[in-house]
């Protein structure tokens, strides 16, 4: 088990190193940052000369390079070029209202998407299983920005139900800044929730229930319904154990996933989060900001793999790491 | 953008089924609804509350909370501030008599003291305004509510620039750290800064003591939305009440809800494309002028624009020193194009990439495609090049275009300080390599007047040269698009600023 860790945590670090390094490596064909962060009337030859000496540009790449691989590993990700301010504190200021939806967004998915997969698996036959079938594709297959739009629409513009945009009213915990403590908090969060956790509930869902319908046609759980024990106790503890290791595997990757996709989330409903910090700094060349965006989801997805893995052998003591 | 073209086209084909849904009573509400307050969406946020940053999205917050020694109205005239009144004494002296009885928001008297800090910090390593601030050599306090400023030599537009150079208050600011002037901004302004939600928004709240009688509006929400359709939804739901960048393709919407006004005004910024005069075909007038009679203006501002934008003859606009009333477009005139091309030696046209941005300017991707169909037409072989603009600049500063898309307004309203950035030869933007003695001349001339009227008549001098030479083929001025309920009382600003003290309901 030792063994297996210290493999994984060499193999981590190698992945580490190979994304910095492409995401700088995109970043010595992406142009001048100077020129998309600078207004060009107060430019003068020599101020740019001045600034590239400041930002390190004037420095061969292997050089840039070694410098920021330095800093980082001491967690200092440099200063960002159009904001001028460490860009640790400006991935931490943003990193709340991203962890807060994509959470909120893989935890009721799959809540919902594993309670329609069991449903339509118990009941394949019934109207209400094959519906729930054709709806969960339709998650799966409705692009993000369609589904949040129709939801702006029709909440906001025409019924005035939901706010179109933000976080509402937040509540600061120290350096958290969370919108799960106010009323007004969760009726910004409800169609960013939605938007974002769709897809989820139909991966979820059609996943469950292929497990599902496949685990329950199994000798064991025939023996277990013939034993009389009760459908909770057939469906919940012996057929649902086996299906819940495919599903934890998915959803390590999907909280991942989620992230990555809360850029056109956040991006429709205008939420302060990573997502929409990384498109801004992607239009200026923001390079820092993006090299460190890469570099920390990198890190968070591959602490998941490690932690979904770990999980395996407490799901299924079958599984052995050695 | 291929994205966000379905997404408005998908948008504009749902509304019409959407709007008959409509239910009544609205479950929600933003707590901003009572008329005092506002709430405000812009398309760019700010980056930081320092206000020696020098781009509109910065300078449009920063405005509210902190006065310049001038400012500017509406229609871009300049008018007294901080400073009640100013001179030029001298080709490098200014003399300002300051406003006496204004506070800061912290309670701090105003005095020549703050003016100094202020223009002296504009030094510093986080300032943009370095090369305005390296121009002044000293800031003399002659009474404590008179300055002189000795400039480095002649800047004769430097009481023109002071609308954007902001007044912070000495004696606190000395003992703050920048990043906490960046986040916590004290200034004189009609509006308090309150707090600063980073990607999300900035609450206002009146100076109840503000020196020009308090704002009518006593609290404004400044809310960043990007995406377009988002924009939209919070003008149409009700949530917002001033709308910015509003998207043209959406303009009838607006135009059709009684509840909602559509703004329009020309804005500052014209659009013109840069033709290189060296070691390429545009080196000959004829060409250049072929080039500009082959183009049909009025054509792209109509299908490209939607009617959003205003022919432009020249760089400058109106408001700027410099803009020259008696320069007038070349007419659209193909044959003649054709003609001219035939006369410089090109009877079946040459070939040219048309380089444009495609994240730059408001639909700069279709005005490239217009232009490179309009050269085909006489016969050039014209293709687009669409790129990022990080890209596109690299290129351009390494006078590697041939035919390229710029878009400029001068900050400090001056067509001296334009050319010598973009027109003067070896002007550091100079993409073009644009080259020619005599404006040279008239421009290092117009330094050494000090008569206001006589240096903008010999920029006007200047102008007409250039236009007269095609330095560039200009297009239009891009319109800027506002949608507000209908009860607002606004009046767009040449600047496109969002100056909340001029609104009230």
């Amino acid at each position: 088990m030792a063994g297996y860790l210290l493999r994984r945590l060499l193999q981590s670090v190698v992945v580490l190193f190979s994304v910095s390094l492409i995401s700088f490596v995109i970043f010595q064909y992406l142009g001048d940052p100077i020129r998309t962060n600078y207004n060009p009337q107060e430019l003068t030859r020599q101020r740019v000369v001045q600034l590239r000496r400041e930002l390190g540009l004037d420095q061969p790449f292997y050089l840039q390079y070694a410098h920021w691989l330095e800093r980082a590993l001491h967690g200092d990700f440099g200063l960002s070029y159009r904001q001028r301010l460490p860009v640790m504190r400006l991935i931490l200021a943003r990193a709340p209202a991203t962890l807060e939806l994509a959470t909120l967004a893989l935890f009721s998915g799959t809540l919902l998407g594993l309670l329609l997969g069991i449903w339509s698996a118990l009941h394949p036959r019934s109207l209400s299983a094959k519906s729930a079938i054709v709806t969960s594709l339709l998650g799966i297959s409705t692009p993000t920005f369609v589904v949040g739009l129709l939801l702006i629409l029709l909440f906001s513009v025409s019924w005035h139900w939901l706010p179109p945009f933000g976080r509402g009213t937040t509540v600061s915990l120290g350096a958290w800044r969370s919108g799960l403590l106010t009323l007004s908090g969760w009726q910004h969060l409800i169609m960013p929730v939605i938007t974002l956790g769709l897809f989820q509930v139909g991966v979820m869902a059609r996943l469950t229930r292929s497990g599902m319908l496949e685990v329950l046609a199994q000798d064991y759980v025939r023996t277990a319904w013939a034993k009389g024990l009760s459908s909770t106790q057939v469906v919940g503890k012996h057929a649902l154990r086996n299906v819940l290791i495919p599903v934890i595997t998915v959803l390590g990757m999907s909280y991942g996933e989620l992230i990555a996709f809360s850029i056109v989330t956040e991006s429709i409903f205008q939420w302060p989060g990573l997502g929409n910090l990384l498109l801004h700094a992607v239009f200026s060349s923001d390079q820092p900001i993006v090299v460190a965006y890469i570099v920390l989801t990198s890190l968070l997805i591959l602490s998941l793999n490690l932690v979904v893995d770990l999980l395996y052998v407490a799901l299924n003591p079958r599984i052995r790491y050695g | 953008m291929v994205q966000s073209l379905s997404r408005r086209t998908f948008l504009k084909g749902l509304a019409v089924g959407a709007t008959t849904l409509a239910l009544p009573g609205s479950l929600w509400q933003t707590g901003l609804s009572q008329p005092s307050s506002l709430l405000a969406v812009v398309k760019a946020g700010p980056d930081t509350m320092e206000p020696t940053r020098d781009n509109d999205p910065n300078l449009q917050v920063v405005a509210n909370i902190f006065d310049g020694l001038l400012r500017r109205d509406p229609t871009g005239k300049l008018l007294p501030a901080l400073a009640t009144s100013f001179k030029r004494t001298d080709l490098d002296k200014w003399e300002f008599t300051l406003r006496q009885g204004v506070k800061f928001h912290n309670g701090n008297p105003f005095d020549a003291q703050d003016v100094k800090f202020s223009l002296e910090r504009l030094k510093g390593d986080f300032s943009e305004f370095q090369s305005f601030g390296g121009a002044i050599k000293q800031v003399q306090i002659l009474t404590p509510f008179k300055v002189q400023v000795i400039t480095d030599g002649p800047v004769p537009f430097f009481a023109n620039n002071l609308h954007q150079i902001f007044i912070l208050d000495q004696e606190s600011s000395a003992t703050r750290s920048e990043a906490e002037i960046a986040q916590k901004p004290i200034g004189t302004g009609a509006y308090r800064f309150e707090q600063w939600v980073q990607g999300s928004f900035v609450d206002l709240e009146a100076n109840p003591d503000y020196w020009d009688g308090a704002a009518t509006i006593k609290r404004v929400r400044h809310q960043v939305v990007q995406d377009d359709s988002t924009r939209l939804a919070a003008l149409e739901s009700g949530d917002a009440q001033l709308v910015q960048s509003l998207p043209v393709q959406f303009a009838d919407r607006v135009r059709a809800n009684s509840a909602l006004k559509l703004v329009v005004r020309a804005g500052r910024q014209a659009i013109f494309f840069s033709p290189k005069v060296v070691d390429s075909p545009l080196a000959d007038l004829r060409v250049r002028q072929a080039l500009y009679y082959a183009i049909d203006t009025q054509a792209i501002i109509k299908t490209v624009l939607g009617g959003f934008g205003a022919p432009a003859a020249q760089v400058p606009d109106p408001p700027t020193v410099g803009f020259n009333p008696d320069i007038k477009r070349l007419s659209f005139d193909p044959a003649r194009a054709r003609g001219l091309l035939s006369e410089a030696g090109f009877p079946n046209g040459f070939d040219l990439t048309v380089d444009v941005t495609n994240d730059q300017f408001a639909n700069d991707v279709e005005v490239g495609q217009a232009v490179a169909q309009f050269l085909s037409r006489v016969g050039i072989h014209a293709q687009v090049r669409a790129r990022p603009s990080s890209l596109f600049f690299s290129d351009v500063d390494a006078h590697k275009l041939d035919f390229f898309i710029v878009g400029w307004f001068d900050g400090a309203f001056d067509f001296g300080r334009t050319a010598k950035v973009l027109l003067v030869t070896d002007a550091y933007f100079n993409g073009s390599l644009y080259s020619n003695a005599q404006f040279d001349a008239l421009i290092k001339q117009s330094d050494a007047i000090v008569n206001a009227q006589e240096r903008a008549k010999l920029l006007q001098r200047a102008n007409k040269l250039v236009m007269d030479d095609v330095a560039l083929v200009p297009l239009y001025y891009e319109a800027q698009v506002w949608g507000t309920a209908s009860g607002l009382q606004f009046q767009p600003r040449s600047d496109s600023w969002t100056v909340y003290h001029d609104l009230s309901f």
